[in-house]
């Protein structure tokens, strides 16, 4: 798949620093334009910003960002969307639009957390287990079947239920089901970067096993690596909310967009806001990560 | 055959390997179920002696074997919430779930496919990005938002059909030959029934269908396209073979062998999804049992539900991999 992008960080094709003979457009610039002519990628784009910045000032934003937490205002209570509520308000007189813009942060770090941290071990695993081979990659390769052999949902919720939910528990459990995904692909893509000629140069020029794996054959992985990052960012903020919603994941007054969906469960069909705009909220969310997913996927791929 | 064998011993490694997987999860984690399940009420000595009961005062390796040995005799243990054995719990509760299963794959596939090869070979019509529209907010959308709205809108807004459940309180289930109550109603020639059966089954299966069938035809998709840019397309369509043929027979083939092997990857969202679409629905299967089970932290059935689940799984994904074999002869030969 990634065969030629290695050029650009494997010793024997670099060459770039020896001479001012190449005038190299920077990468970014080629990227931005590219993303730029499809207008679907633009819109992901567009959301996921939109999200991180909800995620970053998100209480400076709320128009109500007390509402968050476990206030209550009973004056206000089940008010339908309006001016001065635009997503209504909730059973005890809650802002829905700011609980739903605050709750942007809990998702996001649960996303950051756990792609960090599924790739801080997969990723190695991965290249290990193809560089090396043998035993050691097949001992590696099975531990990693035993936890694919299990779906990542039912997985996360045993061990989230079994440790009491929280926070950083629904954060370790996704993590530990989701290294697997990352060491897989990295596993696939090393196998053949390891067949590569640059990787036999160094090889042969006496670069030891663990400087190979991560100078050479890491760097190589970069762009595979952040089409799954972002498109895998939307598929765990689905998994945080499912587990939010089963009354799993992270706990009440939390507003966390999975349990804002349960609790407005009760309130259906006829306060509909209470359960439309968190999940709406998700949905969005998650189709801007897939966009961009596929855009840098077309970006990156193009690039061979 | 051999393939077939090989295919289940790898099997066998996986579960091994499962089981122990989920009972160190199980037994070393903190947390105490048996004091959960007596209740904040229970005296010290009520809580040694149920641990005492159930074993799990031994070394941790004769707890692995009690348990693995109780698998193969089909005991599963007692639950701590109901304390009535697993294994008759589940046996009661899988009929429903395999039901919903198989309808709704069956619905994902009739579904998927037929767009999967209508938005390749209309590409950039605008039959194609209505196709796409759907298969990305099909994997996008929250299935318990969904399965919400669903519910909302037309059980109980319109009453079209039934909100809970598998079939009324006040209905007779059709006599047991399956477990299916579809099959099971026909086989007994009750018309009336099927559709009232049906009418509960409708909304959770398809629900549980979306996001499956947006994963289909996306994958098929792309898979169709990169096949028909092949030099045996180009040379069977100059020499004259009839495009629907040709799309169809070789095409759609060639093309699913592809998307197959990523189909029981997906059999893992399916299940997921299961869960909580049987919980919205109060769909009586394993999946609204798993949910309870780990609500109560009823530490005895997550084990023996999660242990169900992975086999599950794994046997789906073995049936796959056999099937793969089957359309693409390569495979049966040399490495896996």
């Amino acid at each position: 798949m990634t065969n030629d992008i290695p050029a650009r960080d494997s010793p024997i094709a670099g060459g770039v620093e020896d001479g001012p003979v190449s005038v190299e457009v920077p990468a970014w610039r080629i990227a931005v334009a590219t993303l730029g002519k499809s207008p679907l990628s633009m819109v992901g784009l567009g959301i996921v910003l939109l999200i991180l910045v909800l995620a970053i000032f998100g209480p400076w934003i709320a128009p109500f960002p007390d509402d968050a937490g476990a206030t209550v205002n009973f004056a206000e209570r089940l008010q339908p969307p309006s001016w001065k509520h635009w997503f209504g308000t909730d059973i005890v007189g809650r802002d829905v639009l700011s609980r739903v813009i605050v709750g942007a942060r809990i998702s996001m770090m649960i996303a950051a957390f756990v792609i960090v941290l599924a790739v801080l071990i997969g990723v190695p695993i991965g290249i290990i287990a193809a560089y090396w081979g043998g035993w050691l990659g097949n001992i590696l390769m099975r531990i990693n079947e035993v936890f694919l052999a299990i779906p990542s949902l039912v997985f996360v919720l045993a061990v989230a239920a079994l440790l009491g939910p929280s926070l950083p528990v629904v954060i370790a459990a996704i993590a530990l089901a989701w290294w697997t995904w990352f060491a897989r692909l990295a596993y696939g893509e090393a196998l053949h970067i390891k067949e590569e000629q640059f990787v036999e140069a160094a090889q042969v020029s006496g670069a030891g096993g663990l400087r190979i794996a991560f100078t050479e054959i890491l760097p190589n992985l970069t762009s595979v690596l952040v089409v799954k990052i972002t498109l895998d960012i939307g598929y765990v903020i689905l998994l945080g909310a499912a587990l939010g919603f089963l009354g799993l994941g992270v706990q009440p007054p939390d507003p966390e967009w999975g349990i804002m969906v349960a609790e407005g469960r009760d309130q259906l069909p006829n306060a509909w806001w209470l359960t439309t705009f968190p999940g709406l909220a998700i949905f969005v969310t998650v189709i801007g990560f897939n966009l961009l997913g596929d855009g840098l996927n077309d970006l990156l791929g193009a690039r061979q | 055959m051999r393939f077939i064998f090989r295919r289940m011993i790898e099997l066998a490694v996986v579960m091994f390997g499962l089981s122990v997987l989920i009972f160190v999860i199980s037994r070393v984690l903190p947390g105490d179920p048996v004091r959960f399940a007596l209740g904040p009420q229970a005296t010290e000595e009520q809580i040694a002696q149920l641990s005492r009961e159930m074993g799990l005062d031994q070394p941790l390796v004769v707890q692995y074997w009690r348990l693995i040995k109780g698998l193969f005799q089909g005991d599963l243990g007692v639950s701590l919430t109901t304390f009535r054995p697993i294994a008759g719990d589940l046996a009661t509760f899988l009929p429903a779930s395999l039901e919903l299963a198989l309808f709704s794959m069956s619905l994902a596939i009739l579904v998927g496919v037929p767009l999967g090869v209508m938005t390749a070979v209309h590409r950039n019509s605008s039959r194609d990005y209505i196709g796409r529209a759907v298969a990305f907010s099909g994997v996008a959308i929250p299935v318990f938002w969904f399965a919400l709205l669903v519910q909302a809108l037309l059980s109980f807004q319109w009453r079209i059909f039934p909100p809970l459940g598998r079939i009324d309180a006040d209905v007779r289930p059709p006599p047991h030959v399956t477990g299916s109550f579809l099959i099971d109603s026909l086989l007994v020639f009750d018309i009336g029934l099927f559709f009232h059966v049906l009418s509960f089954l409708i909304l959770p299966a398809v629900v549980l269908a979306a996001s499956p069938m947006a994963m289909i035809l996306r994958l098929l998709r792309a898979s169709m396209i990169d096949e028909m840019g092949k030099d045996y397309v180009l040379t069977a369509r100059a020499n004259g073979m009839p495009r629907n043929l040709l799309i169809h027979k070789y095409v759609l083939r060639n093309a699913f062998s592809a998307t197959l092997t990523i189909i029981g990857l997906l059999f893992g969202f399916f299940i997921g999804g299961a869960f909580i679409v049987e919980t919205v629905f109060s769909w009586p299967g394993i999946g609204r049992y798993g949910v309870r089970a780990l609500q109560f932290k009823d530490f005895n059935a997550i084990i023996a539900v999660t242990l169900l689940v992975g086999l599950a799984y794994a046997a789906a994904n073995t049936v796959v991999a056999v099937l793969y074999g089957w359309l693409d002869p390569r495979l049966r030969l040399g490495r896996r």
